[in-house]
């Protein structure tokens, strides 16, 4: 939501103006090229992307750029605060913390991935169901998702973690199974709005089938928006199994994953304030990176913007 | 208005009735068996105690049975004993729910104030360089880790200036728990309430009022701010149960002996008992927030009273 | 360009003999959009007094709106911003004044009822809250006082059961119950000045008739003047004294409505009478639209060098394609800016 979209969006909304604007139809090609414009012309989706951009290439080449190994102790002398051998200095063990920082990269991607894969595929199974089923069917099971919405997504993981118990994967599972909620309501009002797309009609008219319908018809067009939804997901599983690893319910030590280190820092940090920092940066950036891209691109799908 | 309330009441006990359910067959979704589990950690337990065991909680008989006998405990106000202790576990938890209601409710404060305020004056001043610093830093507050914050807070306010004591329950343990909580939650309303505030501002009714000749303030605050109210509630509504998620978290960071704090043990002492009826208290307080809020909506916008 | 039309207005005004009650002149407002800057209106002058009815006509987009939201200075400001021109009321320039001083002139001087009497409501404020602020803020009444005003008021746009009415919510009324609320608000302060933005537009046939006659009975009575805004020839056959016919941002045809129905100089007003079914002073209203004109509006981002209208019209020449047209006299107190309407046939349609 920055200056120059709302503006636009307050132009867009004066019915003077607005058929000025309008002036021009556009093809489906130009349209995907306005798209990638007006994200890439967002400045913070563009900050966004590049940060998204940099973790992955920090995760796929961390054993190049980490100067350690994570786990070697004694990389350094115990808690030595930050200087040229050692960029974020070292733990309690004499861990090179830059080292465990970079791996960490590794598997907070590999939590977001799997953790949103988990709450996307099952959410939109459940949304895309409850919206084509209709019936009693459509009732318990929109109903049941919102039940689980309610209840937020914390309690939800502590509840997964507690029947699974503690462990970097099950954290992992545990967020993704407390996103399906959310997902499940994106997907199911997505598929209301394309179940009345005359597309649809004309493929119930001409005697498809149910499977033919949802998995043919209806789900390449309801993938488009998930996948938008999904990009903001991903800080929120990210911020999730963090925050359960912190708790001691996720990545156990000596897992370099950053919840973890700060969890296990924090009994160093009033000597070692550094131990506590560099996690802490390393998480908050990786959300923000998303928020940034998935707000950018919220905006360039937003419906007001783009004068339909 | 009274179809309404009536509605929204009995979905409030649709929903509890889907937790209970929920919650009474969370055991069953426990791999392996749930016994051996939960008493893996204490030492010397026989085989005839775990079977004594099985059989207290029910765990020997069919499925529906076992929720019937559930729900007859529950509706008398037996949420069973802590494995750890025996001790009754709503005795357990209405010992520390007002912690956490109160870091909570504090934190709602604070985050609404400051939310609420910084939204609206962005909005106001859109596409201005205030606007865009305000919601730059509710962007990053927005992304900062609960947990990260409250260390951060701790380390200067505790550790370095030694303002505030590091731990204990005390008010004066409060604040920093209830700002950690706070602020996060408050980048969040700040969001929220400038787009709706946004959306309120481009309304027809807006410019009618300025049409009139009314001054700035009356109209900002008679209309814009009066109209903006009714999704504004429901956005601190919804901020609410997640801040009481959040609270779980933050009570574990400063030690704030909260129900939060609680769960996160009975978690690691896999005490199932105490677990299921964290999750049950859990859902009556949203559930109870989710009616008051439906009563505020009520008094707020006249289309609910009069329809 | 803009100079001509204005040097034109102020020509005729200057021998007037009484002073308008509000005179608007060469007045540009440009909206700042993603395309690059629109003129949404590009040297406006017009003068309108007591007791006449002014109606200005256009498709969405002319600038007729904008024209009157910068007379109560309320155009949207980002994107919007009114870069010349003049508006005279009571020796003022009312683009000169501070907000203040403004918000003593809106809503009790000069008035402004909107297109949509759905939304135009705050809907969770009740009709005697949204009545009664306007009427104590610039008549100083008390709040007792100013319900029996607002009581007054209602019936003069004939409102069954008042007492009520105003205990009501917007959504609990249709959409003419409250187009006719927004008028007894507009006219509350016996405003001088009634700006109509697309009044009945939004509403049902039956009751667009019906809130005509309202209008026209209190402009009688209080000898307000009216600056009627619609694209609707029907309504300004049954209402208007006279009309500006606006395209593209400027003036293309200005004269009395006699004039401008009898013999249009312009092929855009004739364009705009050939979609009336037949013609009639006091035809039925109808909710005629504009459709029926072949092309689209310029873009006001992009305006052509020459008249605006030669893509759209049948009688362009090179020259109207090269250069915008004067706007001049063609017959007494008539004026256009076509370089053809002296080779227009007869009749006064397309």
């Amino acid at each position: 939501m920055t200056d120059t979209n709302v503006q636009a969006t307050s132009v867009v909304a004066d019915p003077e103006i607005r058929p000025v604007i309008n002036g021009g139809q556009r093809s489906g090609r130009g349209r995907t090229i306005r798209f990638m414009q007006a994200v890439f012309g967002n400045r913070g989706a563009a900050i966004g992307f590049i940060l998204v951009l940099t973790l992955v290439l920090v995760a796929i080449f961390a054993s190049w750029i980490a100067p350690f190994d994570s786990d070697q102790m004694g990389a350094g002398k115990r808690l030595s605060p930050p200087d040229a051998s050692h960029w974020f200095g070292t733990d309690e063990f004499g861990r090179d913390m830059f080292s465990r920082v970079v791996f960490g990269a590794r598997l907070t991607i590999q939590v977001g991935v799997i953790a949103v894969s988990i709450s996307l595929t099952i959410g939109m199974l459940l949304g895309l169901i409850g919206g084509y089923a209709g019936g009693w069917l459509e009732k318990i099971l929109m109903r049941s998702v919102d039940v689980l919405f309610s209840f937020t997504e914390t309690l939800i993981a502590l509840a997964a973690v507690a029947v699974l118990g503690p462990s970097l994967t099950n954290a992992m599972i545990a967020v993704g199974i407390a996103a399906i909620p959310f997902y499940a309501r994106v997907a199911y009002s997505v598929t209301l709005v394309e179940r009345n797309r005359p597309y649809f009609e004309a493929a119930v008219a001409a005697g498809a089938g149910h499977m033919r319908l949802l998995f043919r018809h209806l789900l390449p067009n309801i993938i488009p928006p998930l996948i938008v939804v999904a990009t903001l997901g991903v800080s929120a599983a990210v911020l999730a199994a963090a925050g359960l690893s912190f708790l001691g319910l996720g990545a156990q030590p000596p897992s370099p994953e950053w919840g973890a280190m700060l969890s296990s820092g924090r009994d160093y940090f009033n000597r070692a304030p550094w131990i506590m920092l560099y996690p802490g940066l390393a998480i908050m950036i990786t959300v923000l990176a998303f928020n940034l891209l998935g707000d950018g691109i919220r905006e360039a799908l937003d419906p007001r913007q783009r004068n339909t | 208005m009274l179809n309404y309330l009536i509605r929204r009441i009995l979905s409030a006990v649709v929903t509890i009735f889907v937790t209970t359910i929920a919650v009474a067959m969370l055991i069953h979704l426990v791999p392996g068996d749930p016994v051996q589990i939960m008493y893996a950690q204490s030492q010397g337990t026989t085989p005839e105690h775990l079977e004594q065991v099985r059989q207290s909680l029910g765990l020997d008989r069919p499925l529906v049975e076992q929720y019937v006998m559930y729900m007859q405990r529950v509706l008398q106000g037996d949420l069973g004993h802590t494995i750890r202790g025996e001790q009754p576990v709503l005795d357990l938890l209405l010992l520390r729910l007002p912690n956490t209601l109160l870091l909570t409710g504090t934190a709602l404060l604070i985050a609404v104030s400051i939310g609420l305020t910084f939204g609206f004056i962005a909005a106001y001043k859109r596409g201005s360089w205030v606007d865009t610093s305000l919601m730059t830093t509710a962007i990053l507050g927005v992304s900062m880790p609960h947990f990260w914050l409250g260390l951060i807070l701790l380390f200067f306010f505790a550790v370095k200036l030694q303002w505030l004591p590091v731990a204990g329950n005390n008010l004066e343990n409060l604040i920093l728990p209830a700002i950690t909580l706070g602020v996060t939650n408050a980048a969040i309303i700040a969001r929220l309430t400038r787009s709706s505030m946004i959306d309120v501002f481009d309304q027809d009714f807006v410019r009618t009022a300025r049409a009139k000749g009314l001054t700035r303030a009356a109209v900002l605050y008679k209309h814009a701010l009066r109209a903006g109210l009714v999704p504004i509630v429901t956005m601190i509504g919804l901020q609410f149960t997640y801040m009481m998620g959040g609270a779980i978290v933050v009570e574990n960071v400063f030690g704030w002996n909260g129900v939060g704090r609680m769960a996160i043990q009975a978690i690691f002492q896999r005490d199932y008992p105490l677990i299921q009826g964290f999750i049950l208290m859990f859902a009556l307080v949203v559930v109870t927030v989710s009616i008051i809020l439906d009563i505020v909506y009520v008094w707020l916008d006249p289309r609910i009273r009069y329809d | 360009m803009s100079t001509t039309a204005a040097e034109m207005e102020t020509s005729e005004s200057s021998q007037a003999e009484i002073t308008p009650t509000l005179r608007v002149s060469s007045l540009r407002a440009e909206f700042r959009t993603d395309s690059g800057t629109a003129i949404a209106v590009d040297g406006m002058s017009y003068d309108v007094h007591a007791g006449e009815t002014l109606a200005i006509v256009g498709e969405s987009g002319s600038g007729k709106s904008v024209t009157s939201l910068a007379i109560m200075g309320l155009i949207p400001n980002p994107p919007g911003r009114v870069t010349a021109g003049e508006v005279w009321f009571e020796n003022h320039d009312l683009l000169k004044l501070s907000e203040r001083e403004m918000q003593k002139i809106r809503g009790n001087k000069v008035s402004m009822i909107f297109q949509e009497p759905m939304t135009s409501l705050n809907p969770v404020l009740s009709i005697e809250r949204q009545m009664v602020e306007g009427i104590i803020e610039h008549l100083d009444l008390s709040p007792h006082a100013a319900r029996q005003h607002a009581l007054d008021m209602l019936k003069r746009v004939h409102i069954p059961d008042p007492e009520s009415r105003l205990s009501e919510f917007p959504h609990q009324l249709s959409g003419g119950m409250l187009q006719r609320i927004m008028i007894a608000m507009a006219l509350s302060c016996n405003p001088m000045v009634l700006l109509a933005d697309e009044p009945t537009t939004a509403l049902d046939v039956t009751i667009q008739a019906q809130i005509l006659n309202i209008m026209c009975d209190l402009r009688d009575e209080f000898d307000t003047a009216i600056v009627l805004i619609t694209h609707d020839m029907g309504v300004v056959a049954e209402m208007a004294d006279r009309v500006i016919i606006m395209y593209a941002g400027r003036k293309v045809e200005e004269g009395t409505v006699t004039n401008i129905f009898q013999n249009p100089q312009h092929p855009y007003t004739r364009g705009l009478l050939g979609a009336l079914p037949k013609l009639g002073f006091a035809g039925p209203v109808g909710s005629q639209t504009l459709n029926e004109i072949p092309g689209i509006v310029p873009a006001l981002t992009d305006l052509p060098a020459g008249c605006r209208f030669a893509a759209r019209c049948s009688y362009a020449t090179e020259q109207c394609v090269a250069q915008y047209p004067p706007f001049e006299e063609k017959t007494t107190a008539h004026w256009a800016a076509c370089w053809e309407s002296a080779n227009l046939p007869e009749g006064n349609q397309e």
